[in-house]
């Protein structure tokens, strides 16, 4: 700056110089040459200026007067705050803040200490990308190894359909058909488009009506085909003989309604049945000729089912063949009636038979019975069907009506009474029991005993009270023996049929009191004397060996057994025998008395001991003849009672509760690892994965092996399509209606190319052309 | 009387089978009340398992015989899984057939100790390193006379190589170390027409952190560009080829001999230490082991995966091998051998059964396999299982050892009791053995 002032000043005086030669000036161009001069010389250089301008700066010549170097915020700050201006400034800032130099390079080592960090953290993030195939195949229950295996093997339908394209036009249409079309219904979706269409057409609670409506429907439908189902599965032929026989009589009384209803549905009906019997006349499907009649008649000897069968199927010819009536409508409809009740088929299994339908009539009701007309035919009908037991038993009936009156009547007429209705018992067990499908050679005998009984019952009261008696300690015989085997009797007699629940209750109440034990109650004196007698004997025979003291007291055990009273008949004497040998072979052993030292023996051996906590020779004498000081009671510590034994209440068992060494060897101590409770370990060790306990497929699950290996091949590290593969994986998951409608925006797609291609070609040819 | 004749009517479709190759169909009925005891049962069924696997342990399946010196390193055929090859100290390379356990070929290949033996991805080269200097390059084929086979290719190297391991990416390169300098060098083979799959003679890249001599190193098989090497002062480096500078060092108490990583967990590495234990890494995260293996009672030198990624073999100085499952600890021991001339052939697991198994077999093998897996806590079965006669040294050491850990334990609770709490910090043992890592 100081030079330029100094060109300035220079430049000036040469200026002066040229413009005005006159001498006028001369002085005082001396005195600025001197001074001039005087500046140029040393020290006074640097000094400041002594000329001064006056007035405003020229643009020739600056000021640089007070404040000095002029910078370029001071020059900013004039400016206005326009936006334009605001950016300049902005601008201009940067430029100015903009430094230099460079800074100092960092040390080699640490520059690369950097890189490396960098590098690392970039190496670590990129091989995060098999996080999670690792996670998945570390957690993957079975892995087969190469991991790159073609699937071989038949293709399953599922990978069929999905793969399938339809190609001809028959497949097109079906496919469009099935796919396409707002009927067809899909997988994922309850309801069909249509169905969704005409829901959304309707009000929101319609819809819901419509909805739940449609649902019950499919439940209802779905129920009685599984019902269905079940039903026709059912193999029992008892079972589908009576579901038609409910039918058949379903059907009679779908007619009783069609006559008084529909007479023309019922006259159509009518003819029907009338083809029906038509047909039966003219075959002899239920004649007695057939094959299997003949060989029924020839077991009928034999037995009374065959016979009984064979009564049936002659009963159901005859049912078939009877000419129908000409239904005559009367004014009351009661000679009707009675036709239509022996239209319906009769035989032993029918439905109105009091000893099918599980119902018996009680007296009173027979009563009211014998007045009703109906009721009176029936019978009639039935009774050339009826076994010769039922018969008996219809006797007794009689009989019973008979007598019930009879209050005031002598002794002897009370024990035939009593005797009678006790045979009714017998009969009516013995009918229940064939139709159990339990009749025995036994039981038929006793049968056959009783009928005749019953043929000559007309003979002799006493000789008949001889009978009873006979029959009674058989009875009585029969009745201890079946207590003894059975517990609870399996076969509990009275009159009547239980109906109702009190009756049923009375029965457990009554069980106790077996029927044997309340008709010796009531039995007669003399009776009572002859059998104690007999009785006596017996058990006087069997009490002479067994020691009451002796014996166990153990809680009945209710063991159903099916063993009939085929022992029935064995006689007393037999049995006893059979007890004497028993008896006889274990005289010498006394295994109860051995059995129970050895128990007393475990439990004194079980009870905890007094610790005896004493020093010999501390605190007492020693040597020969000394006693045992008292103190030593003080050092001999009682042990807390045992806690009570598991066999306490149990006489006839020894529980060891000591812990078995040998077992413990093969028990696990802790808790192994993966598991977090005893529970869990149990029921992982519990759970059996062997062929004996499962089927094949499941044991082939449980067995597999964590990992497996194909023989002869090379197993290579893990590539990185399987990345890609579960990447793949990932992407499709979330769209399940990809399947559904996949193949049509593919099939689009694909003709919407195809249609590109086709135009390119075209173009091309064009351009040819 | 009557007769009740009830004739069993089956459907020939539910026992007759369709065709002769068919197994007959043996209807089963699985209620649990006709099979109790089951837990009982299938307890005796798996320690009888357990006694039939100890009794068939039979591990042993051959011996190589043919080298006159100690083998030195042995390599795999990347497409035949029976052929091997095994160079011995006295500079002979081996090629063998495993199935027939015959020396197939025979080379003189170097001067001194075989150190290291590769073959190119496309099986037409062996290579081979030598204390000689020289990395030779012989044809797969063996020659058609029987005149002393000459290698193709001879590279003479300034330093002595020591190992060299071909990778197999889509670039196909080969990289050996140096004993002297602590460098790795990447070499690659020639574009050239002429010389198509013949290794250049000049190192494209060295790869180096630090100026001691490396131990070992390998490559991760899955992520091919990374790779970590063991050096002679206790570290294991990890490098990227796709990085200028090597990534992270990690230093741990005693020298790592090898490494080894996991061909299924690209990020899994196992070290075989010294100090005569494994440590498993997890390459993000190295300031702990993710698993300790100890069973070793001497240094272990050398550590392998199997294919699978499951268990892995390491052999010791203690002349012992032994089989770690890859989250465990512990180990089962196979076998123990002398340092002579032989290559030895073992079963992964002894009592197994070689060929390919009946379905039925198979199958039963499954079922007993399963049950030792299920009854394996139990007491009587874990004795069986891990009952071994080990030679008397390896015997007596781990008694040692074992004294040893416990005396150790032992003066550090007792430190820990008489000094203030806290004080002296619990260290677990996955951390032990980490000095640290250099960034």
């Amino acid at each position: 700056m100081v030079s330029l002032q100094k060109e300035a000043v220079m430049n000036s005086s040469e200026e002066e110089l040229s413009e005005d030669e006159e001498e006028v000036a001369d002085d005082g161009r001396h005195i600025k040459l001197l001074t001039a001069m005087s500046k140029m010389s040393g020290k006074g250089r640097g000094k400041s200026q002594l000329r001064s301008e006056p007035g405003a700066v020229s643009e020739f010549g600056l000021s640089t007067a007070g404040e000095g170097v002029v910078e370029v915020r001071n020059l900013l700050n004039s400016l206005q705050k326009n936006q334009d201006q605001v950016f300049l400034k902005k601008q201009l800032k940067s430029i100015v803040s903009k430094k230099k130099t460079l800074d100092i390079p960092l040390y080699s080592h640490e520059a690369e200490k950097i890189q490396r960090t960098v590098a690392y953290k970039k190496v670590s993030k990129d091989i995060g990308k098999w996080d999670q195939v690792v996670k998945t195949n570390r957690k993957v229950e079975h892995m087969s190894f190469p991991l790159n295996q073609a699937k071989i093997g038949l293709q399953s339908t599922e990978d069929f359909a999905q793969r399938f394209k339809p190609t001809t036009p028959l497949e097109e249409e079906i496919y469009k058909l099935l796919n396409g079309n707002k009927y067809a219904e899909t997988k994922d979706k309850e309801l069909t488009r249509a169905e969704e269409e005409v829901l959304s057409a309707m009000s929101l609670e319609e819809a819901q009506i419509r909805r739940a409506e449609l649902q019950k429907s499919r439940a209802l439908q779905s129920y009685y085909e599984s019902k269905c189902k079940r039903q026709k599965r059912i193999k029992s032929k008892k079972y589908h003989r009576i579901k038609r026989k409910g039918k058949a009589k379903e059907e009679v009384k779908r007619m009783e309604e069609m006559m008084k209803t529909d007479p023309e549905a019922a006259a159509e009906e009518l003819t029907k049945m009338e083809k029906i019997r038509a047909e039966e006349r003219m075959n002899l499907r239920h004649k007695n000729t057939g094959k299997w009649a003949k060989g029924m008649m020839r077991f009928g000897k034999y037995s009374l089912e065959a016979r009984q069968k064979i009564a049936d199927q002659l009963d159901e010819n005859r049912v078939l063949t009877q000419k129908i009536a000409e239904v005559v409508e009367d004014e009351d409809g009661r000679a009707g009636d009675a036709d239509r009740v022996r239209a319906v088929p009769l035989s032993l299994s029918d439905v109105n038979n009091p000893w099918f339908t599980g119902k018996v009539q009680t007296d009173e009701e027979k009563k009211r019975g014998g007045s009703d007309g109906t009721d009176g035919a029936r019978e009639a009908g039935k009774e050339f069907s009826r076994p010769k037991a039922v018969e008996a038993e219809a006797v007794d009936d009689s009989e019973n009506e008979e007598n019930a009156p009879g209050v005031k009547k002598d002794e002897l007429d009370g024990e035939l009474e009593r005797l009678r209705s006790k045979r009714k018992l017998r009969s009516e067990e013995a009918q229940r029991i064939r139709r159990n499908g339990e009749t025995s050679e036994n039981m038929s005998s006793e049968e056959d005993e009783e009928e005749d009984e019953e043929e000559d019952g007309a003979e002799g009261l006493a000789n008949e009270l001889e009978e009873g008696r006979k029959e009674e300690e058989r009875e009585d015989k029969k009745g201890r023996v079946q207590d003894d085997a059975l517990g609870v009797g399996l076969i509990d007699e009275e009159t009547t049929r239980k109906n109702t629940e009190e009756d049923f209750e009375s029965i457990t109440e009554m069980e106790e009191v077996t029927p044997s034990e309340r008709l010796q109650e009531e039995e007669g004196k003399e009776e009572k004397e002859q059998t104690t007698r007999r009785e006596g004997e017996k058990s006087s025979r069997e009490e002479a060996n067994v020691d009451p003291s002796k014996v166990f007291t153990l809680k009945p055990k209710n063991v159903i057994t099916v063993a009939p009273d085929l022992v029935v008949e064995g006689d007393g004497m037999q049995e006893s025998d059979h007890l004497m040998n028993i008896q006889q072979a274990f005289e010498d052993d006394d295994v109860i008395d051995e059995f129970k030292a050895e128990k007393e023996a475990a439990i004194e051996k079980g009870k905890p001991k007094p610790v005896d906590l004493t020093l010999p020779g501390w605190g007492s004498w020693g040597g020969t003849g000394v006693k045992p000081s008292k103190k030593k009671k003080r050092f001999i510590r009682q042990a807390p009672p045992a806690a009570p034994r598991k066999d306490d209440g149990l006489h006839h068992v020894i529980i060891n509760e000591d812990r078995d060494r040998k077992i413990s060897l093969h028990q696990v101590r802790d808790l192994p690892y993966p598991f977090s409770s005893v529970e869990q370990f149990q029921g992982s060790i519990r759970a059996p994965i062997g062929d004996t306990w499962n089927t094949p497929s499941a044991v082939a699950k449980l067995t597999k092996p964590s990992y497996s290996t194909k023989l002869g091949t090379i197993i290579e590290p893990i590539q990185e399509e399987v990345l890609k593969k579960g990447a793949n994986k990932r992407r499709n998951r979330p769209k399940p209606d990809i399947e559904l409608d996949g193949p049509k925006s593919k099939r689009v797609k694909s003709r919407k190319i195809k249609d590109k291609r086709q135009n390119r070609g075209n173009e091309r040819k064009a351009t040819v052309e | 009387m009557n007769i009740k004749v009830k004739v069993l009517s089956r459907n020939p479709d539910d026992y007759l089978r369709e065709t002769k190759h068919d197994i007959h169909r043996l209807p089963r009925n699985y209620d649990p009340t006709l099979h109790p005891f089951e837990a009982n049962r299938e307890y005796t069924r798996a320690l009888n398992a357990t006694k039939l696997d100890r009794i068939f342990a039979k591990p042993f399946l051959g011996a190589l015989d043919g080298h006159s010196d100690s083998v030195q390193c042995m390599s795999k055929h990347p497409k035949s899984l029976s052929t091997l090859l095994s160079g011995s100290c006295d500079g002979q390379v081996k090629v063998w057939n495993l199935a027939t356990r015959k020396c197939v070929r025979t080379l003189n290949a170097h001067r001194g100790f075989v150190r290291g033996i590769t073959v190119d991805r496309n099986c037409e080269y062996i290579l081979t390193v030598g204390n000689d200097q020289t990395i030779k390059q012989w044809g797969m084929e063996p020659a058609a006379s029987r005149e002393l086979e000459e290698p193709v290719n001879t590279i003479i190297g300034k330093v002595s190589t020591v190992d060299i391991v071909n990778v197999t990416t889509k670039s196909q390169r080969y990289l050996h170390r140096s004993i002297t300098t602590g460098r790795i060098l990447c070499m690659l083979p020639a574009a050239n027409r002429l010389t198509s799959g013949y290794i250049k003679a000049d190192p494209v890249r060295s790869f180096t952190w630090g100026t001691d001599s490396i131990q070992s190193f390998k490559f991760n098989p899955v992520e091919t560009n990374i790779l970590a090497s063991c050096t002679q002062d206790r570290h294991i480096v990890l490098y990227d080829t796709r990085e200028v500078t090597p990534l992270r060092k990690l230093t741990l108490a005693m020298r790592t001999n090898t490494v080894a990583w996991n061909p299924m967990e690209a990020f899994i590495f196992t070290a075989a230490n010294e100090d005569y234990q494994l440590y498993t890494f997890d390459m993000r995260r190295l300031d702990e082991a993710i698993c300790v293996h100890r069973d070793h009672v001497s240094a272990v030198i050398d550590v392998d995966y199997s294919p699978t990624g499951k268990e892995f073999v390491t052999g010791s100085f203690d002349k012992s091998i032994r089989i770690f499952p890859t989250t465990e600890s512990r180990s089962r021991y196979i076998l123990c051998g002398s340092d002579e001339m032989n290559i030895r052939i073992w079963k992964a697991s002894a009592s197994e059964k070689l060929g390919k198994l009946d379905k039925r077999e198979e199958s039963t093998v499954e079922y007993s396999n399963k049950l030792r897996e299920k009854f394996a806590h139990h007491p009587q079965v874990r004795r069986i299982a891990r009952h071994r006669h080990v030679p008397r040294s390896i015997y007596h050491e781990t008694k040692i050892i074992k004294e040893q850990l416990t005396s150790r334990k032992r003066k550090e609770t007792n430190r820990r009791k008489n000094n203030k709490p806290e004080s002296i910090p619990v260290v677990p043992i996955k951390k032990k053995a980490i000095v640290g890592e250099v960034e």
